[in-house]
Formats: structure tokens, C-alpha cells, sequence
């Protein structure tokens, strides 16, 4: 090529090599060429400033100068492709910079032919992606993130569109991704909400952010769910609001239970109360009791006025046998003490037998005799002797009581080994709706003699030992009754034994005489 | 058997002593475990049926004292509060057991626990 002579107008040709290189110069996209012994050939700007040579330093170094040693075998299949006139595009592989660090590069290689169109060398674009390799990791983490989150998560655009929708968000709401997203977020929302949505539009347009909003959704199946939203906006690069992250975080189960906890508190305060009052009536009711006997003793000759007070007696009986039975009477104060259970079930079995006999209840005892726990052994009694009653009223014309004593573990994981005692009746059975109710104070079905107290001082006691209780039941045509079940630690590690008052015999706290 | 009845409500002490005494008891009612002991002693009482909480001198102090001077006197006790459980807990610690009774008592049974 003959050099321009000054003055002379340059070819166009020149003109437009000229304009190639000053492109090249300027990239900024690192830009080399090599021949097919990959030796560098030319090194623009941008390559030195990515690989820290000069292009002085570089042209006539063997490329696997920027090559990790371990890519050294790449080498051979570029030329190789190149010497074969194919084109390599967007190739992402590691190059070195002159200081050793490793640079994550995206290179497009294109085979360099001569006039004759032979080929002599291969030109390389090289693109530094550390930083966008760097933001799809990001991406991508970010993403793994928010698919395996417990929180809903869900994004929307300032149309109210919903344009992003993870798992949690699936099994909340009840809509696959795929459903959902490009509708409006007002297929979550009930009718009656719908202007909240406005509300919560235009404080995110203004970039503010909604933290723990609590209100209520839809789930698919058309249930209300109650939610805990916490909503920001979400930005562009230009800090422009394009629309919102949603986080949605289901709280119906932790109201639930929140309600719930009001109302048994509530109620075992109720019960206490009553319990109060019961005792406050025993003074009274001492009196009222003597009084009747005293004015039956001393009447004479008035069969009528007799039979009055005989009947008035036998309704204070009912109420003394009330006020003592379910309420507990006497706090049990001992100590725990190791006790056999199969043992002290079978003790109080024997008082119940002549009330067995009179229904015709058969009584089946299935004991593991050796079981031994430490506990308090007046509120075992009263917890189990409430079973026991219950069973019998719910067989009053007959049936099947099995009592089973047998070693056994805790259900809730704790590993706690004890002791399961069931009792099983083949009574009518708790109807369903019923069903969440016999725990609680004062729930009762015999309107006569309940004082629906019984039960709930059952879980009571067996809660102070750290046991649990169960209910299993059946109503039936020809499959029908109730089992209770309750576990109980072998050893006692329950609460302080004055803490409760329910518990233990009703009339005698000891049998020993003080002569 | 000469019975002395402790009850802070003259209406209980007073019944119960007229039912003692129609089954032919010799009894007395009183309403403070000082005087209860006063009379125990007095009388050298068979047996002392007592409340358990009452004002000044409850009824196992009063039950402890009588223990003391009268070894064969047997002593019953009876209660209609729950509050008497601590006492009693606090009594059996020291060693103490007594009889107890909650009330109301069927005045028949009394009689019949009387006769054993």
C-alpha cells in the first residue's frame, strides 16, 4: 500500500480504513486480532484498559498470555473454527488481566481474509461481563430467594397488574403463576376492599412504602384469607416508580388462635370464679343442712311437712355432691409419689362397681401392671375417675367400658416416656359439633347433673403433669362411642402442686384419725 | 360422749350441737379455739369437732393445743374453704394428720364416723 503523499487526496479506500480504526480506537468493547499462530496482531484502547497491557507490550505475544492455563486447550478449537472460516459468537469464557485477576468476558471471534480471500488471522470483540455476570447471580439468588420464601410474594405494576407471583404465593391464594399473572390484583381482593386498592396505588406512585397493612384477601376457592401486606415500591434505574413488591404473609391461623387463647382464658377464668363461689357456698350450705335435719328430727305428726323436708334434704345432697365432685373440693397437697397405675385405676374401678352392675355396664380391664409414674396421686384419681363418670353416663342403658393401662411415649415429640391410659365407652358418641367444646369450662350435655367443669379439670390436671389428653368419637348406627386417651410422664415435672384446686377425694383429705 | 363444737358462725356451731345432743351427746358450742381449749380441758372432752378457718386462733392451732394436754380426745375438722388446704399441708410438714371433713357434712354421716 502505497503511503499518501501530502497533499494528495486520499483514496477512498483510505478514507475508509482511516474511519474503521478510529471506530476500533474508540470502542468500548475490547478489540484484538491475532494471526493463526495466535500471536497478537493489534490491541485497541479498550484492551489495554481491560487487560492492563499496552498495545506496545502486547503485538507479537502469543495470546494465551490472557489465557487462563487451565483454557489453554480452548485455544487450538478457536483456530481451529477460524482456520475453517466460521464465526464465533458471544463465547463466554475467563481471560487474565496483566495483574492476575480473572475477568469473566463474553468474545465474538471472526476470521481476517486477505484479498484472495485466504485467511490470515482472526479479529476478537471482547466483552467484560464480571459486572453482569455479577448482577445475574444476584438475579438469580435473588430469585431462589423469593421462590422458596414462606411469604407470599407477588409484584404488580402501577396498573394493578400483577407481573410476578412466587410458590408461597401459589399456595395461598390458591392461582398458579401462569393464571394469574397479567390480571388484576383485584381478583385477590374482596369487593368491598376494592378502593383500598386505590389507596395503596397512589401512596406507592409516591414511593411510599406499606408496612403490616392487615386486611383480608380471596383465595381462589372464594375463602377469606387474613393477611399481613407489607408493600414497597419498586424502582427503575432512573429511580422512577414502574410498580410494587408485594409481601403477603398469612396471619388467619395466628388470629385464630389469638381468639382462642382470649376466650379460654376467659373461660378458665369464668371457672375459677366459680370455683370461688362453690366454696363460698359450703358455709351456708352447712347450716342450711343441719336446719333440715333439725326441723325433720323434731316434727311430728306432719307426714307432709315430713316428706318436704326429706326431699329438701336430698336437694341439698344433690347440690353438696356438686359443688365437691366437679369443682375438687380439696386441692391435692401432697407431694407426688411413685404410684403403680394399673393399680390405683383399678382401685377406683371398684367404687364405681355397683353402678356398673345397675346399668349393666361390662367392665374390660386391659393393664400392663409394672408401670409405675411419680405424680400427684388425688388429681390422677380425679382426672380419671372424671372419665370414668362420663363414660358411665353415656351408657345408660348399657355396654362396654374397656379401661387400658400400657407404657407409652409422648405424641408431640418430646420423647417423654409414661404412661397411656385409656378409657373407652360404647355410649352415643360426641357429635361432631360438640366436639371442640367438651374442654372447655361449663360445656356440658347432661343439663341435670353437669357442671360441665369435669373434663376441663381433667386436661387441667393431666396439663400440670405435662401429659396430654385425646378424644376419639364415634356416633355411628352401629359404630359408636367415645375414647379418651391421656399420657402422663413418668416422671412428674409439673407445676407446683398448690397452684391448682382442683383435685382429689371429695370428703377426706386423710383417713388417719389424730387419737 | 361430751363433744366441744368450734364453728366462728354461732348458726352452724349451735345446729350441730343440738343434732349431737338428740343422739344423745353431751355437747358444747363455742366460736374461738381459746375457748375451745378452755373447755376441752375443762370437761376432758371425748371428742372436738372444729372449724379450720377462723378469726385469731385457727383451728389447727386450736387442734394441736387440745392434742397436747388431751391425747385420747379425738379431733375432727371441717372445712368449706380451700384456703384451709395450706394450713392442713403446713400442719401435716410438722407431722400433724388429722380427720377432715368438708362442708356441708350430712349430719348422718357425722353421726355414723362418731359411732366408729
Amino acid at each position: 500500500m502505497q503511503k499518501p503523499q501530502p497533499g494528495e487526496v486520499s483514496s477512498e479506500a483510505e478514507i475508509a480504513q482511516r474511519r474503521l480504526a478510529a471506530i476500533i480506537e474508540s470502542s468500548e468493547d475490547a478489540i484484538a486480532s491475532k494471526d493463526l499462530n495466535g500471536i497478537i496482531t493489534s490491541w485497541n484502547k479498550s484492551a489495554e484498559r481491560l487487560f492492563g497491557y499496552t498495545a506496545e507490550e502486547i503485538i507479537g505475544q502469543p495470546v494465551t498470555l490472557i489465557i487462563p492455563p487451565e483454557l489453554h486447550d480452548d485455544e487450538p478449537m478457536i483456530l481451529g473454527k477460524v482456520r475453517a472460516g466460521e464465526r464465533i459468537e458471544h463465547f463466554q469464557t475467563v481471560r487474565i488481566h496483566k495483574n492476575g485477576r480473572l475477568i469473566d468476558v463474553s468474545l465474538t471471534v471472526s476470521p481476517i481474509k486477505d484479498e484472495r480471500g485466504n485467511i490470515v488471522g482472526a479479529a476478537k470483540i471482547v466483552r467484560d461481563i464480571t459486572r453482569q455476570k455479577k448482577l445475574e447471580e444476584a438475579a438469580l439468588r435473588l430469585a431462589a430467594i423469593v421462590e422458596s420464601s414462606d411469604d407470599a410474594i407477588a409484584s404488580k405494576d402501577l396498573n394493578g397488574t400483577i407481573t410476578s407471583w412466587n410458590r408461597s404465593a401459589e399456595r395461598l391464594f390458591g392461582y398458579k403463576a401462569e393464571e394469574i399473572i397479567g390480571k388484576p390484583v383485584t381478583v385477590i381482593i374482596p369487593p368491598e376492599l376494592h378502593q383500598d386498592e386505590n389507596m395503596i396505588l397512589s401512596k406507592i406512585r409516591r414511593g411510599e412504602k406499606i408496612e403490616h397493612f392487615e386486611t383480608i384477601r380471596l383465595h381462589k376457592n372464594g375463602e377469606r384469607i387474613e393477611v399481613s401486606l407489607t408493600i414497597s415500591p419498586v424502582k427503575d434505574d432512573n429511580g422512577n416508580v414502574i410498580g410494587a413488591a408485594k409481601i403477603v404473609r398469612n396471619i388467619t391461623e395466628t388470629n385464630k388462635i389469638e381468639r382462642a387463647l382470649q376466650t379460654t382464658e376467659k373461660l378458665a377464668a369464668a371457672g375459677r370464679m366459680a370455683a370461688t363461689v362453690a366454696h363460698e357456698i359450703n358455709n351456708p350450705l352447712e347450716a342450711v343442712t343441719n336446719l333440715v335435719y333439725l326441723a325433720k328430727r323434731d316434727l311430728s305428726n306432719n307426714d307432709r311437712v315430713a316428706g318436704y323436708l326429706e326431699l329438701a334434704g336430698r336437694e341439698l345432697d344433690r347440690v353438696a355432691h356438686i359443688t365437691r365432685q366437679t369443682l375438687g373440693f380439696y386441692r391435692d397437697t401432697s407431694s407426688p409419689v411413685l404410684l403403680n397405675v394399673a393399680e390405683t385405676v383399678d382401685d377406683l374401678l371398684l367404687l364405681y362397681e355397683k353402678r356398673f352392675e345397675s346399668r349393666r355396664i361390662n367392665v374390660l380391664k386391659r393393664y400392663d401392671k409394672d408401670i409405675e409414674i411419680t405424680a400427684l396421686a388425688g388429681e390422677i384419681r380425679q382426672a380419671f375417675s372424671n372419665l370414668v363418670t362420663n363414660a358411665i353416663d353415656s351408657m345408660p342403658n348399657g355396654g362396654t367400658l374397656v379401661v387400658k393401662v400400657a407404657k407409652a411415649c409422648d405424641w408431640s415429640g418430646s420423647h417423654l416416656h409414661g404412661v397411656r391410659i385409656t378409657v373407652l365407652d360404647t355410649g352415643s358418641g360426641i357429635e361432631a359439633k360438640h366436639k371442640q367444646k367438651v374442654f372447655q369450662p361449663f360445656f356440658t350435655t347432661k343439663t341435670d347433673v353437669g357442671t360441665g367443669l369435669g373434663l376441663w379439670i381433667t386436661r387441667g390436671i393431666v396439663e400440670k403433669h405435662r401429659g396430654t389428653i385425646r378424644m376419639k368419637s364415634k356416633t355411628g348406627q352401629s359404630n359408636h362411642g367415645t375414647a379418651f386417651s391421656i399420657f402422663l410422664p413418668a416422671e412428674y415435672a409439673g407445676g407446683s402442686p398448690q397452684s391448682s384446686f382442683a383435685a382429689g377425694e371429695p370428703s377426706t383429705i386423710s383417713t388417719r384419725g389424730a387419737i | 360422749m361430751k363433744i366441744i363444737v368450734v364453728d366462728d358462725e354461732p348458726i352452724i356451731a349451735d345446729t350441730l350441737v343440738n343434732i349431737l345432743e338428740g343422739e344423745g351427746h353431751d355437747a358444747l358450742a363455742v366460736s374461738h379455739g381459746e375457748s375451745a381449749i378452755k373447755w376441752a380441758k375443762l370437761l376432758i372432752a371425748d371428742a372436738v369437732i372444729s372449724d379450720v378457718i377462723m378469726p385469731g386462733m385457727d383451728g389447727i392451732e386450736t387442734a394441736k393445743a387440745i392434742m397436747k394436754s388431751l391425747p385420747n380426745c379425738r379431733i375432727i375438722l371441717f372445712s368449706g374453704q380451700a384456703a384451709s388446704v395450706d394450713l392442713l399441708a403446713q400442719a401435716r410438714a410438722e407431722g400433724y394428720s388429722f380427720e377432715v371433713l368438708a362442708k356441708p357434712i350430712n349430719p348422718e354421716k357425722l353421726l355414723e364416723k362418731l359411732k366408729n
